[in-house]
């Protein structure tokens, strides 16, 4: 396999975005090109490495890899505005990088003649595929790892957007505490977080009955984000391919059952065409362990054949 | 949602070049910052482990710009198994950290023929890792060290710590003890620490570095930055590090720990900056 070397392109207001390519050996080549779009500040190689893992089996599946760095973030060129971390993600949420995306396709078609891409990307990095997808159509399939649906919010918010399944999650964790001294110490001392026990030992305990299926997001009482589901609903009408891949324990799981496919289950429906979804049993949001890492490799190099055949021999 | 895009100040005051730099049969992956004008100096900047280096990336990115903006010939570079560079983490030790560093500095004095020394900022185990390669070298005239692990051995303990602490997350219990994980060392196996494959080298390498002996062994002049994140005198251990050596400034950076997943979101680390552009001569 040919190393990988590194590249750089111009976004549209002119800024040096720094990337690195992996390129299939020709003859496996299948002239469709991954994006492993940046999950923010870890950049274009993600935590541990996580995108050099991903990419050395997808290159040898015969797919080029591109992974770079946006404007302002890793070694690309650029200042951002924000101060606080979690201003920064929701500037991504919001699709602060989706030109910087097109801008990589745009420069991936003038090179190197690729017009075909699968938008992935861990977190932050498939919320820009999602995006960018919407907008341009050269993204024809959608390799999601752990996918954010909703915006982030302060400490103060931090329980006050749990959806039903964390509240479950963190309610039979403080069940599991129950006979720990230190834990009953800490209740004493007044520094545990009271109205989020309680909230969440009464998911277990009474679970609340079914509620009618919203037609719009209460947008004022929730962090859903409101530009994931018209982007999600427009790809899936425009009858792409979807893989959506979380770890089992992520909030951003619960996040996309309840307050997406819950709450726009008519028009999911109505759209009729299906999209996958694989839990990763135990893997935490990272996939921090190469079993984890395995497991996706194990559902998506397959669902990438079944949409990009390899070219027959002679063809 | 585009929104303004800034273009850095340091843009019309230096280029900057990313490329490979062959290591025997291997790459290192390095980014070289020059000054426009004339070079004051140079620097090999030496980044932290893992995660940390993550997290701490944009801060150094940002520093080697505005160097090599004030004058000086900047490289900075991933170390094997770590960023770009070739390896797995676990194929990478101490030993390859070392050997690293100081391809770096022979890189740099390459590029700009008329540097004769060279000075090594490093963070975290980046700074030791430089103080340790200065102790073998007399081509190196200071030594910058922010917020340096003084003590290998602890340093260590602690990465294993973060093992425990996601045991904790993934098992609700503590499965195998730190104890029980340096066993699986010694056997040659290697330990998970937020993705990364410890392996024994890498554990005992680390172990046995001690700062206040590199220190003692260089003489170079050398600043120490304590970072905290309120005003305050250096952290004990580090300005003991300075007591009774002469060419040891020990001085404080009131900053966050940027080299952790904190709330704020650190592109640059101004304090720092100006603590040490005045240490070396290069202010503003």
């Amino acid at each position: 396999m040919k190393p990988f070397h590194h590249v750089s392109f111009q976004n549209r207001q002119g800024l040096v975005l720094h990337g690195m390519l992996h390129e299939p050996d020709a003859p496996l080549a299948r002239a469709v090109c991954i994006l492993l779009l940046s999950p923010g500040i870890k950049g274009r190689v993600g935590p541990h490495r996580l995108y050099l893992k991903l990419a050395e089996p997808l290159v040898a599946a015969g797919f080029h890899v591109l992974r770079f760095d946006y404007y302002g973030l890793g070694d690309s060129v650029g200042e951002l505005s924000e101060r606080v971390m979690a201003d920064m993600y929701n500037s991504i949420q919001g699709g602060r990088y989706v030109d910087d995306t097109i801008a990589a396709m745009d420069w991936m078609s003038a090179r190197h003649g690729i017009t075909r891409f699968v938008g992935s990307g861990l977190c932050g990095g498939s919320i820009s595929a999602l995006l960018t997808a919407e907008r341009d159509r050269r993204i024809d399939s959608l390799l999601g790892i752990g996918l954010p649906s909703t915006l982030e919010g302060g400490a103060q918010n931090f329980d006050r957007f749990m959806t039903r399944g964390q509240l479950k999650q963190e309610g039979r964790s403080y069940l599991r505490k129950i006979l720990q001294p230190q834990s009953w110490l800490r209740f004493l001392s007044g520094k545990s977080g009271y109205r989020l026990i309680g909230r969440a030992l009464r998911e277990v305990f009474v679970p609340p009955k079914p509620q009618p299926v919203a037609v719009e997001p209460d947008a004022a009482a929730d962090n859903a984000n409101p530009l994931f589901a018209p982007a999600f609903l427009a790809i899936l009408k425009a009858q792409r391919p979807i893989l959506l891949t979380f770890s089992s324990g992520d909030r951003h799981r619960f996040n996309f059952g309840e307050k997406f496919e819950e709450r726009f289950a008519n028009a999911i429906a109505g759209i009729g065409h299906p999209y996958q979804v694989l839990l990763i049993d135990g893997a935490n949001h990272v996939l921090s362990e190469q079993r984890w890492i395995n497991e996706l490799l194990q559902t998506a190099l397959p669902w990438l054949e079944r949409h990009y055949p390899a070219r027959q021999a002679g063809a | 949602m585009a929104g303004p895009q800034r273009v850095p100040r340091t843009a019309l005051k230096m280029t900057e070049t990313a490329y490979f730099l062959p290591l025997g049969d291997e790459r290192l992956f390095a980014f070289l910052h020059l000054p426009k004008g004339p070079c004051r100096g140079g620097a090999v900047l030496c980044a932290p482990l893992a995660e940390e280096k993550l997290w701490s990336h944009r801060v150094f990115v940002s520093f080697a710009r505005e160097l090599a903006a004030r004058g000086y010939a900047v490289l900075r570079f991933d170390f094997r198994g770590e960023g770009d560079s070739d390896r797995t983490f676990e194929h990478s030790d101490l030993t390859t950290r070392l050997a690293d560093t100081a391809a770096a500095i022979d890189e740099l004095k390459r590029q700009v023929p008329e540097l004769r020394h060279v000075t090594l900022v490093g963070l975290r185990l980046g700074a030791t890792i430089a103080a340790a390669v200065a102790a073998q070298r007399d081509d190196i005239d200071r030594l910058v060290l922010w917020d340096p692990v003084t003590d290998g051995a602890d340093y260590m303990q602690s990465v294993l710590r973060t093992n425990l602490m996601a045991q904790m997350a993934i098992h609700r219990k503590v499965v195998e003890s730190r104890e029980q994980l340096v066993e699986r060392l010694d056997r040659g196996e290697t330990v998970n620490v937020e993705g990364y494959l410890v392996s024994g080298p890498m554990f005992r390498g680390v172990s046995e570095l001690r700062l206040p002996e590199l220190l003692a062994a260089t003489r170079l002049p050398c600043q120490i930055v304590s970072i905290t994140a309120r005003p305050a005198p250096p952290r004990v251990d580090l300005a003991n590090l300075g007591s009774g050596l002469v060419h040891v400034q020990v001085k404080s950076a009131v900053e966050e720990a940027f080299w952790k997943e904190i709330k704020v979101f650190y592109q640059r680390a101004d304090d720092l900056f100006r603590v040490t552009f005045e240490w070396l001569g290069a202010a503003a």
